[in-house]
């Protein structure tokens, strides 16, 4: 409420209308209901919904992401053993049936089906970790530099450029060789040192934009300050792009995180993770299964983060009324 | 005279171009007072936007900017306050209905939620539920249909009326006690117009808000307004009382436009367009800025800027040098309005 002491709201400073509307009110012009007409109320995300469960290789994807970071999620339910249980009496077993060694067991007897399962674990942890705290900064920082423009616009971009110059696998090595020491928080922190300027971008690029809306105008006519025309009336139209890119950063996430575990500078064991599990495959030449399955995982998680992120493109694209064929 | 809830002083807003300094208002002064409508008519370009767009602080800056004058309103100067102040009287008491509803509605909002957050700006203590019962009642003021069904509704389910409807609930959200309607109805069907223009005439009749009213349509002034300026190329060319200006127009501009509308009743060939184009506003033309398209003008009109006097009366004033000569002209429009 407006301060009864101020003095521009003397009169109206209550709530309550100053009018009555006993004028009567304007006739209704297209009474729809009475037309025989019944209108639907569908929002846009009931659109976005529709249009994305029509694009079936973005469904197929949904469902893969939802089998294999489901068993991420329930690993201690649906694994058969620890990660770090140690069957010396089974080194180096093919994948079999008995005692549940469906793909086999490594050098030091551990089930490889459970080190994958809890390896699908820390990398979905590290994957949405990354892509939501990295999306949070991006976001926050391209709005910033998109809204008010001007030198704070030079100052964070030129400092996303420089983000984006660096070799990224080049100082990520070396980031992680310096202060990584094999746990996941840490790497997962310092990825998201490099995955912000994506988002930023996108986000800066599109708030440039929407700021001359004249729906922002109007919001701002009618006195609504920075905070709530960036936050309430520009960043819900930014949201199609800024999910998209989440998702797909998930995914790049996930790669980046196996690429420094396979490299050796990632996470530790015996936390396992798919990257690491890999690298550790490769010590053993002819047992296919410890490079083929953990890595198999990997292809499938990219490939359906990719999928359900064009899916989620096509769905939230709001130039695109028309259901896909 | 009773008080004027708005007084103009010697507005000048500038626009920095590539080219050189646009001067879209200069020296624009005016009063309005409580309940009145005031229409504010001209051509394209020539300042009856800027001019009120500059009392909320909403002209880009850069490359605008408010060179001179004041706009007292409640006793504050709008054009001196802080931008904090300056958006508690954005939308509380003084809102704007915009040109294109097609565009003013953010279409990932639906239009209850919009009209709620023009209230809650204002009142963020209200309660959810009030807010709803508010707006509901908002959009049953403003005639759209079904309000509570539409409340839930997003921008695209309205049509162009609808929607414009809705601008208008947003613009009298807060009670406002000035409410600038910059060309409502321009974007909008022939037959729409009329039933927006009987809205925003109802609305400002039950809340007495003083309205001002932009426009290039001068039957929507005759309709609408209680007085009526016309701009050309950022200055005040006349002003006056609406029956005043209609029975006789005492500038050459005005004739020019009254002159270039269609007439139901007559049986004309060929409009009447006013010769030649607007001047530019970077470099306008020497003396009074009309002249290169004035039926009167002479070497006088080249040399002084004529300055807006009254002509009959106090309240009817002209900027011309010889707007004597026009007493007695009729505009094709002066029996009509009379009538």
């Amino acid at each position: 409420m407006a301060p009864a002491d101020d003095s521009l709201y003397p009169s109206t400073a209550t709530f309550e209308p100053v009018y009555t509307p006993t004028g009567g009110v304007a006739a209704p012009v297209d009474d729809t209901a009475a037309a025989g007409l019944d209108l639907k109320v569908r929002s846009q995300w009931s659109y976005a919904r529709m249009r994305f469960f029509r694009h079936r290789l973005a469904v197929a994807g949904l469902i893969g992401l939802i089998i294999i970071f489901g068993a991420g999620i329930f690993a201690p339910l649906i694994a058969p053993y620890s990660y770090a249980q140690i069957d010396l009496y089974n080194i180096l077993h093919s994948p079999t049936t008995i005692g549940h060694h469906y793909f086999g067991t490594d050098g030091i007897g551990s089930d490889e089906f459970s080190r994958v399962i809890w390896g699908i674990r820390t990398s979905l942890e590290v994957g949405v970790f990354v892509a939501v705290v990295s999306t949070i900064v991006g976001l926050i920082i391209g709005a910033v530099a998109g809204y008010y423009r001007g030198w704070i616009d030079n100052l964070l971009m030129r400092v996303t450029d420089l983000v984006l110059t660096l070799p990224a696998l080049a100082i990520l090595l070396a980031f992680s060789a310096l202060v990584g020491n094999g746990s996941q928080w840490t790497l997962s922190i310092i990825l998201v040192a490099f995955f912000w300027t994506g988002i930023a971008r996108v986000v800066r690029g599109m708030f440039l934009s929407l700021r001359e809306k004249e729906y922002v105008e109007a919001a701002k006519a009618s006195g609504a300050g920075d905070g709530r025309l960036m936050f309430r009336h520009i960043l819900p139209n930014t949201l199609g792009p800024i999910v998209v890119n989440m998702t797909l950063a998930v995914g790049t996430a996930i790669l980046t995180e196996s690429a420094l575990s396979f490299l050796g500078f990632g996470i530790a064991p015996p936390t396992p993770s798919l990257g690491q599990l890999v690298a550790n495959g490769q010590n053993y030449p002819t047992q296919w299964w410890l490079t083929i399955f953990p890595g198999l995982v990997i292809v499938l998680i990219v490939l359906c983060v990719n999928f359900v992120g064009d899916g989620l493109r096509d769905a939230l694209d709001p130039q695109q009324r028309r259901v896909r064929a | 005279m009773p008080e004027p809830l708005l007084s103009i002083e010697d507005l000048v807003v500038d626009f920095k171009t590539e080219d050189g300094i646009v001067h879209a208002v200069d020296g624009v002064s005016y009063d309005l007072f409580p309940g009145e409508i005031l229409g504010i008519v001209g051509e394209s370009g020539s300042g009856k936007s800027v001019s009120t767009l500059a009392l909320l602080g909403l002209i880009p800056m850069p490359p605008g900017r408010i060179v001179g004058g004041t706009a007292m309103f409640k006793g504050r100067d709008l054009l001196r306050l802080k931008k904090k102040e300056l958006r508690k009287v954005r939308g509380r008491e003084v809102a704007m209905i915009f040109q294109d509803p097609m565009t003013s509605l953010n279409p990932v909002l639906t239009v209850g939620g919009q009209l709620g957050e023009a209230i809650k700006t204002h009142f963020p203590d209200e309660k959810d539920g009030a807010v709803k019962q508010r707006v509901i009642e908002l959009l049953r003021i403003v005639g759209v249909p079904n309000p509570e069904t539409r409340y839930s509704q997003y921008p695209h389910e309205f049509s162009g009326g609808m929607r414009q409807r809705a601008m208008i609930a947003m613009g009298i959200s807060n009670s406002p006690s000035l409410l600038i309607a910059d060309e409502p109805t321009t974007a909008l069907d022939v037959t729409i117009q009329a039933q927006v223009l009987e809205v925003l005439k109802r609305v400002q009749q039950e809340t007495e808000a003083a309205t001002i009213l932009i426009t290039h349509d001068l039957g929507i002034v005759a309709e609408m307004c209680d007085r009526v300026l016309v701009m050309y190329a950022g200055h005040i060319v006349e002003s006056g009382t609406v029956e005043a200006i209609f029975r006789s127009p005492r500038h050459p501009y005005t004739i020019g436009l009254m002159n270039s509308l269609p007439k139901l009743t007559g049986d004309e060939e060929w409009l009447e367009p006013i010769t030649g184009a607007p001047p530019s506003l970077i470099n306008l033309p020497p003396g009074c800025p009309f002249h290169p398209r004035c039926f009167l003008a002479r070497e006088r009109c080249q040399q002084e800027n004529p300055p807006l006097a009254p002509v009959e009366g106090s309240a009817h004033m002209s900027a011309c040098h010889f707007s004597e000569e026009l007493i007695g002209r009729k505009s094709k429009f002066s029996q009509e309005a009379v009538a």
